[in-house]
């Protein structure tokens, strides 16, 4: 709650209240329970609400920061009722309804009672820690920690300064631990710093290369795409590109991890904004012929948008901020957490920017023998191989992102190219459709992965040579990662592209679906000579249909919801809709606090009116002796309703010096107040000053724990 | 205060020879006072007749009379009969065991419910009317009555009319070890009960329960007190509630229980501190929560907590 202020402030008000007011409510059981169930429903409901608003790796903390707010029922009923704690059978229907039965027996049980206040209190503590401005770097926590345990400790007498000041160090330590440890838990638990997938990083991917087992991915529906009239529909979605591979790893190199960059953003003349997906793009990327389609789908700060490789531009998204990288990958920062826009493609340019040979043509060491093999086999190369870099290079005449020394330096220290060793020189389109028809005649889709490589490049041969001659079959990251190392050793500049294949057409709604288990690997290859990267997949065309994916009998359902509650949300945030749900709930909340306050008001006792029994309508005498029970009440909590004030006061010997008092007091008290016959007023006086010196014999006691002492 | 004197030697004499029961033996004689009648539940051997024999002995000039019930004793064996006098050739009466000050009824649930009958009057109305003829009983008349609560067979539970006819029901109990060794000790050459002086006259007695008579109740105690037996009427758990018949009583022995304490007023302690005595066996459970287990005790004592005491 943290970075609710107010309703911390009001919650906390109304708590601490109870020590300042009089007004008291005798709650039973009944009430109790019934406070429970709108706890319970409360609880219930902001659950199915954050869920529908956020994503399920941040439902968790979000709904423990509403805890305070939910659990106030329940701490009300303490802090306001007569009993100063809650019986343990309110939280449980079972144990209720057990109470009941054993009630209408006659048959008693001991009620265990619990403080709520200490439950209410560590909801607080852990709402305040898990909420967007409390972290452990910021020192205003800190400062409000010792403050508060200060002020507790300083209200208590006989405290010593050194004590002091450990209590507060101690207080200190455990708060910056505590915060540290919730966060780290938090992250654990979301995976990361709540970004959508939490395994998305735009700079380094890992692969299942070289690790046996299946492919598992999830089910799940992820992005909706709905086509406009007759448009083509893209068959690749692009999250991110990679440049370096390492054993079973893709990486981005060279480029600064916060390379991303906010994006141009153009105007047409009738008001619409596009957000242009390549630098300095110019009219052609929003013009009306383009083709489209719109995408929706949930997101988070941070989800990396699935593009065709030749989007041009972006409408409609409600967005607080897109970036894009060197590589091309979009990333969003939604406004709400289902977005919904208009896609522009097809416009024979790319987001990312041009190759650099140093990376885009590198060959780890430990696959570069097994590859040159592979493509002497396939023939695209001849010994020695042919290096295209020159020419590459006069193509690049302003290479865009560094001018370093490598960029010239010729790769592996490979010799110097023998073309004329070479029987002719092949094209772009020639050289991939050699190696898609390499892969065709001799590999197979398989998602049960069998491949074993020991990290150790010594021990084994590595995942990629176990695939190209031996095993031939894999999933799409072997294919993807292989056909980007032949590519390279052809001398074609060529990166790994993650994200999904749009293949699932749902005719109902005429829209695609895209689920995880849609998601794909591929290859980005430079066409040197229109400029642009092309997608190229070597994996078999029919992976999607060449296994069934194991989707539970729940999935519809799943999938329904899903639709339900995206669609729901973009209903919800269209300004007019937004304006009438917004009335509307506070609306409902207004009148069900308007009923319960009301109820509550005319409800309400004086803390310090006696009970009278049924049908009696006479005076109810008050005696000087029922000043003391505010003050007797601090060491002894409420008096049970059945226990008379006498038997009540008894329990008080411990606290004083001289029980004798209390025994004269409670004698003149009985006097006073249950015999009819008039009492001189002497007594009275007596009783007066009794009343005065028990009331200071307790004093000092205020301050030191309370002893709560429930029902016998 | 003159009868609080005199409740007190009689408490001390009681006490003298029954060790270590000292409120159970409290509430007897309250109830005496009030004009009540006792029933002890209780195990064999826990002096029950040594109780009932130490009141008749501190009170001089007291008859005290004890009948052993048995399946075969008739009304008349407790009542009396008439007989025909040869020699007047008129019909004599022989008063029975029942024209007494105190009257221990031992084993009362051994006797057929008919014979349990035949107290019923007498302890009601303080009078026997035996073949058409009213015999009024003596001003003291007071019954201790004992049963055992564990055997069974052969054995006539009381009907509830009789059993409303006792003001209180309680149990003495087991005592301490150390109270037992006193026992021990007190009887090794002759009982005590046997050397008992009478601590209080006849007339202490009868002066002692018109000042229990006295003891001021305030009005908003009777309304709590009513309060609390009529709380038993809606109970689920009971089949049939206390009368208003127990409101009475628990007025009466909690006035008398004053007295003992020194006070001329009741205060709500009393009162709560006899209920479960004068209510709880009066009541008969409901069929389902007499087999779950429940206790007609720990039901007065529950509403006791739960009913709201004027503080």
């Amino acid at each position: 709650m943290s970075n609710r202020p107010a309703i911390g402030l009001v919650l906390a008000l109304l708590v601490e209240a109870s020590h300042w007011v009089r007004i008291r409510w005798d709650f039973d059981d009944e009430t109790s329970s019934r406070a429970w169930q709108f706890t319970s429903i409360g609880i219930g409901l902001a659950t199915v609400l954050i869920w529908l608003d956020g994503d399920r790796y941040t439902a968790l903390p979000s709904l423990l920061t509403w805890m305070p707010l939910l659990l106030v029922p329940m701490q009300f009923i303490q802090a306001f009722g007569m009993r100063g704690s809650l019986p343990l059978h309110t939280f449980s229907f079972l144990a209720n309804q057990h109470r009941k039965r054993n009630q209408r027996l006659g048959l008693t049980e001991t009620v265990i009672y619990l403080n709520f206040g200490n439950i209410y209190f560590i909801s607080t503590m852990v709402a305040s820690t898990l909420g967007s401005r409390a972290n452990a770097s910021t020192w205003g926590f800190l400062v409000g920690t010792i403050t508060l345990t200060g002020w507790m400790l300083l209200s208590t007498p006989r405290t010593r300064p050194m004590a002091l000041i450990l209590a507060l160090l101690l207080a200190a330590g455990m708060a910056v631990a505590g915060q540290l440890g919730l966060q780290r838990a938090q992250e654990w638990v979301s995976g990361g710093a709540g970004m959508y997938d939490p395994k998305f990083n735009p700079n380094n991917v890992s692969t299942m290369i070289g690790r046996p087992g299946v492919v598992q991915q999830s089910p799940d529906i992820v992005w909706r795409l709905r086509p406009f009239d007759k448009n083509p529909i893209p068959s690749l979605l692009r999250t991110a590109t990679y440049n370096t591979y390492r054993t079973a790893t893709w990486e981005n190199q060279q480029i600064a991890i916060t390379d991303f960059k906010d994006l141009d953003t153009r105007e047409t003349s009738d008001g619409e904004a596009f957000y242009l997906l390549k630098e300095n793009a110019d009219q052609m990327a929003i013009r009306p012929t383009l083709p489209r389609f719109r995408l929706r789908g949930a997101a988070a700060p941070e989800t990396p948008l699935p593009l065709p490789g030749d989007a041009a531009s972006l409408r409609d998204f409600a967005l607080d901020g897109i970036e894009r990288n060197t590589f091309g990958c979009i990333r969003i920062f939604p406004k709400e957490s289902v977005i919904d826009g208009t896609v522009l493609w097809h416009a024979g340019t790319n987001p990312e920017k041009p190759p650099l040979p140093s990376e885009d043509l590198k060959i780890p060491i430990s696959e570069q023998k097994v590859i040159h093999q592979i493509a002497l086999e396939i023939g695209l190369v001849c010994e020695p191989p042919l290096k295209k870099q020159s020419t590459l290079l006069r193509s690049l005449s302003s290479p865009p992102v560094s001018t370093r020394e490598d960029w010239i330096t010729p790769i592996h220290g490979r010799s110097i190219v023998r073309e004329k060793d070479f029987k002719r020189i092949q094209s772009l389109t020639e050289k991939l459709t050699l190696i898609r028809n390499w892969f065709r005649a001799h590999f197979e889709y398989s998602r049960k992965l069998t491949i074993y490589s020991s990290s150790y490049v010594a021990v084994s041969p590595t995942g990629i040579a176990q695939f190209l001659t031996r095993e031939r079959k894999g999933h799409c990251e072997y294919f993807a990662t292989a056909t980007a190392l032949l590519l390279r050793e052809a001398g074609i500049p060529t990166r790994y592209a993650t994200g999904y294949a749009v293949a699932e057409r749902d005719p109902k709604r005429r829209e695609f679906v895209i689920r995880g288990t849609h998601g794909h690997a591929w290859c980005r290859v430079w066409d040197e000579n229109a400029g642009v990267w092309i997608d190229f997949d070597t994996t078999p065309p029919d992976w999607m249909g060449s296994w069934t994916p194991t989707i539970s009998s729940t999935q519809w359902l799943d999938d329904g919801l899903k639709r339900y509650r995206e669609d729901f949300f973009l209903w919800r945030n269209q300004p007019s809709n937004h304006l009438a749900v917004m009335l509307a709930m506070s609306s409902i909340a207004i009148g069900v606090g308007a009923i319960v306050a009301t109820r509550l008001w005319k409800s309400k006792h004086r803390a310090e009116n006696l009970a009278k029994s049924a049908g009696y309508a006479g005076p109810i005498i008050r005696t000087p002796l029922h000043n003391l029970e505010p003050q007797a009440r601090k060491q002894l909590g409420y008096r049970p309703l059945g226990q008379t004030y006498a038997d009540w006061l008894t329990r008080l010997p411990p606290f004083l010096s001289d029980p004798s008092l209390l025994e004269e007091a409670i004698a003149l008290h009985q006097r006073l107040r249950f015999d009819p016959q008039p009492v001189p007023s002497e007594q009275n006086k007596q009783l007066i000053e009794l009343t005065q010196h028990l009331c200071e014999a307790l004093k000092p006691l205020h301050g030191s724990t309370t002893l709560y002492q429930n029902r016998k | 205060m003159i009868v609080s004197e005199i409740a007190s030697r009689l408490e001390t004499a009681v006490c003298s020879v029954v060790r270590g029961q000292s409120e159970v033996v409290r509430r007897v004689l309250a109830c005496l006072i009030s004009g009540g009648h006792v029933l002890l539940e209780d195990f064999p051997g826990t002096g029950k007749t040594t109780l009932a024999k130490a009141i008749a002995k501190s009170i001089s000039g007291t008859v005290f009379k004890r009948v052993q019930f048995t399946p075969d004793l008739l009304p008349s064996d407790i009542l009396g009969i008439s007989v025909l006098d040869p020699r007047t050739q008129e019909f004599r009466f022989h008063p029975g065991p029942v024209f007494t000050d105190i009257l221990l009824a031992d084993e009362i649930n051994r006797a057929s419910p008919r014979t349990q009958s035949a107290l019923l009057e007498a302890m009601g109305e303080r009078q026997a009317t035996i073949e058409g003829q009213r015999y009024d009983l003596d001003g003291l008349f007071f019954v201790i009555a004992t049963q055992n609560p564990v055997e069974f067979r052969g054995t006539y539970p009381l009907p509830e009319a009789q059993m409303d006819r006792f003001a209180i029901q309680c149990t003495l109990g087991y005592v301490s070890a150390a109270e037992e060794a006193s026992i021990l000790s007190d009887q090794a050459h002759a009982h005590p009960v046997d050397t008992l002086a009478a601590a209080v006259s006849r007339e202490e007695i009868l002066e002692l329960m018109a000042a229990a008579r006295r003891v001021r109740f305030s009005e908003e105690l009777r309304h709590y007190v009513v309060a609390l037996v009529s709380a038993t009427r809606g109970h689920p758990a009971i089949q049939l509630a206390a009368s208003p018949r127990a409101s009475l009583a628990l007025m009466k022995v909690s006035q008398a229980l004053a007295l003992f304490e020194g006070k001329d007023f009741v205060s709500p302690e009393l009162i709560q501190s006899v209920a479960a005595d004068v209510i709880a066996h009066r009541m008969v459970l409901a069929p389902e929560a007499k087999y779950a287990g429940a206790n007609a005790r720990q039901i007065v004592a529950d509403l006791i907590d739960q009913i709201p005491v004027p503080a």
